[in-house]
């Protein structure tokens, strides 16, 4: 009984010492990022004709607008900077309407730090419709988003007749399911001293039936 | 007897776990990142002798330290990219380590006119909201091709800069196709990509026209490490697809850490097509993965000059101009060998890359591999010698 109870104790440590670190190379940090939108700040658009052959049937339009981070971790967060941090789409009530993202990005691999607590920022998409000469959104929905390794907010766009109904999302502060390993060294040492409690006792009832 | 053994493993065991707290911290993040974004130590060796590995691993520094080759004032690089600042400017052709010869920075005003600019003290140049991106690409052919000239093309990056080119613009290609010959224009290099597929008919006829004038075009095949270059459902494959450019990738020229293996294809760089026909394909890998670049251009009152700091980077944004700055030595080694300044055809250079490169087959995700420097350099002089 103790002997197995001894080989249960060593192999349960074993496991958590050789699979826990592994687990945690491989999971890491959850990144604790949420986005939103805050406030659409400006609508504008342009009949771009530098390219005499591509925007000459475009009309592009430029969304700038006040972004949010929350990060609820109480230590910065280092992420992969998107190329494109503000995006958008659109479903149009034109169905031969369609919208092309200005994406444009660099080769370089760029880093963004988040501290403990809201972000503000100001960022700017701009996207292409296939029509000339828009003076206005098309009519349609449109769902506008800041990229971001964690959960995206969306904030929405309903055009119709040229009339903008925005409906802007609210952080949910609620606190996230942090992953949390601090469980595991008590886990063991708990494992390890058990055993030798075991031992140690089973050495005393030996030593007492001896002098008994 | 047996307590004491059992002790003894408890405190064997206790150990453990305090070399696995250790393991706790080390997250993939910071596996991932290396010493991207550290200072590099000791840069009048490691940039100025380059003596870094990034550089030792294509010979870089036997051509250019060891043997003093400096580019003639007949190679002339086109950098088309976000933006150059006056102080940035300055930097690149004082920086103590290395630095190149600004010619002219081009841009599109916002009236839409072109405006060519000579000088860094122009105030143009004080408006100028995006860059740094442009700044680090030409500090990595500051270090390789010393003393080459640099025509710089200004975009205005995704509108926040009051002037500069759109991205897709056919004024550009107009532009550097008059003017190649007067300004000896042999290479363009081009790090950044776009979503768009701006490619017309006329565009298309400039690239035909230059690469017939023999210039080589350059791009960076990008950063998302997968098939065309997708980043959330959008292929971010212009220009780097298209025939008439050469797309190039990240070598990694060390085992850095986590998902890094010398030799093989850096984690970010990504790959096209796995035939050859139609050139829609990687064509080489250089260093990309941790190879200095410079960052936060300043004035150095102690030494009287403008520079920067020289900062581990990655990307093919860094092996673009990598490759760029090798072609630069390839075309002086010609020079010197046929003893004039006569360049070679675009088809001798491509032969020169190929009989350099690490590969002999093409590989969908390598290309031909990494282009060595030192062999390149020396075939070119000797075919400058053969074509005497």
């Amino acid at each position: 009984m103790y002997k197995l109870l001894k080989s249960y104790f060593i192999i349960i440590g074993i496991i958590t010492l050789i699979i826990v670190p592994s687990m945690v190379a491989v999971i890491g940090e959850e990144p604790f990022l949420t986005s939103r939108i805050s406030e659409i700040t400006e609508i504008t658009n342009s009949l771009d004709s530098d390219n005499p052959d591509y925007f000459a049937n475009y009309t592009k339009f430029r969304i700038t607008a006040e972004a949010e981070i929350l990060n609820q971790a109480d230590k910065n967060q280092t992420i992969i900077a998107p190329d494109l941090k503000l995006w958008i789409n659109a479903s149009f009530v034109n169905h031969s309407l369609k919208l092309e993202l200005d994406a444009m990005g660099v080769g370089m691999i760029y880093y963004e730090t988040f501290s403990p607590g809201i972000t503000v920022e100001t960022l700017a998409v701009s996207a292409f419709v296939n029509q000339t000469g828009l003076t206005q959104l098309p009519d349609g929905n449109y769902t506008l988003w800041r990229r971001i390794e964690g959960e995206e907010l969306l904030t929405t766009i309903s055009v119709t007749s040229g009339i903008l109904n925005i409906t802007y999302s609210s952080f949910d502060f609620q606190p996230t399911d942090e992953v949390n390993l601090s469980f595991v060294p008590p886990l063991v040492f708990i494992s390890l001293f058990s055993h030798a409690i075991v031992v140690h006792l089973r050495r005393k009832a030996r030593i007492t039936k001896r002098n008994l | 007897m047996k307590l004491k053994k059992i002790i003894a493993l408890l405190i064997i065991m206790i150990i453990e776990l305090s070399a696995i707290s250790g393991v706790y911290i080390i997250l993939p993040k910071e596996l991932m990142l290396g010493q991207i974004g550290s200072a590099v130590p000791n840069p009048s060796v490691n940039v100025g002798d380059l003596q870094d590995k990034a550089y030792t691993y294509t010979g870089a520094d036997i051509v250019v330290h060891d043997y003093e080759i400096h580019i003639d004032d007949y190679v002339t690089i086109v950098v088309i990219d976000d933006g150059l600042t006056s102080t940035e400017w300055k930097a690149l052709e004082q920086n103590p380590e290395a630095n190149v010869d600004i010619v002219g920075f081009l841009t599109e005003t916002s009236s839409g006119s072109i405006k060519y600019i000579t000088s860094p003290n122009d105030d143009y140049l004080d408006d100028q909201i995006v860059h740094e991106h442009g700044f680090a690409v030409i500090s990595m052919i500051a270090a390789v091709a010393r003393d080459v000239e640099v025509i710089f093309v200004d975009l205005d990056y995704l509108g926040f800069d009051p002037y500069g080119f759109e991205y897709g613009e056919y004024k550009i290609w107009d532009w550097i196709n008059t003017n190649q010959a007067a300004k000896d224009i042999d290479i363009i290099s081009w790090s950044m990509h776009h979503y768009v597929d701006f490619k017309t008919s006329s565009i298309l006829q400039k690239w035909t026209s230059l690469k017939n004038k023999g210039v080589i075009m350059l791009t960076g095949a990008g950063k998302y490490g997968n098939y065309l270059n997708v980043d959330r459902g959008i292929s971010y494959k212009y220009q780097s697809y298209y025939t008439d450019w050469y797309a190039i990738g990240s070598i990694d020229h060390e085992t850095r850490s986590y998902g890094s293996t010398k030799n093989q294809r850096s984690w970010f760089s990504p790959w096209y097509e796995s035939y050859t026909t139609g050139n829609h394909i990687i064509n080489w890998l250089e260093p990309g993965n941790g190879v200095p670049a410079l960052v936060d251009a300043y004035y150095d009152s102690s030494q009287s000059c403008y520079r920067g700091t020289w900062k581990y980077s990655e990307g093919t944004s860094i092996s673009t101009p990598y490759l760029a700055a090798i072609i630069s030595l390839i075309i002086t080694g010609y020079h010197a060998g046929i003893g004039s300044s006569t360049d070679p055809s675009l088809q001798k250079v491509i032969d020169i890359l190929q009989y350099a490169s690490s590969r002999s087959s093409f590989d969908q995700k390598m290309g031909y591999g990494y282009v060595d420097a030192y062999m390149a350099y020396g075939r070119a002089y000797t075919e400058g010698r053969l074509a005497r």
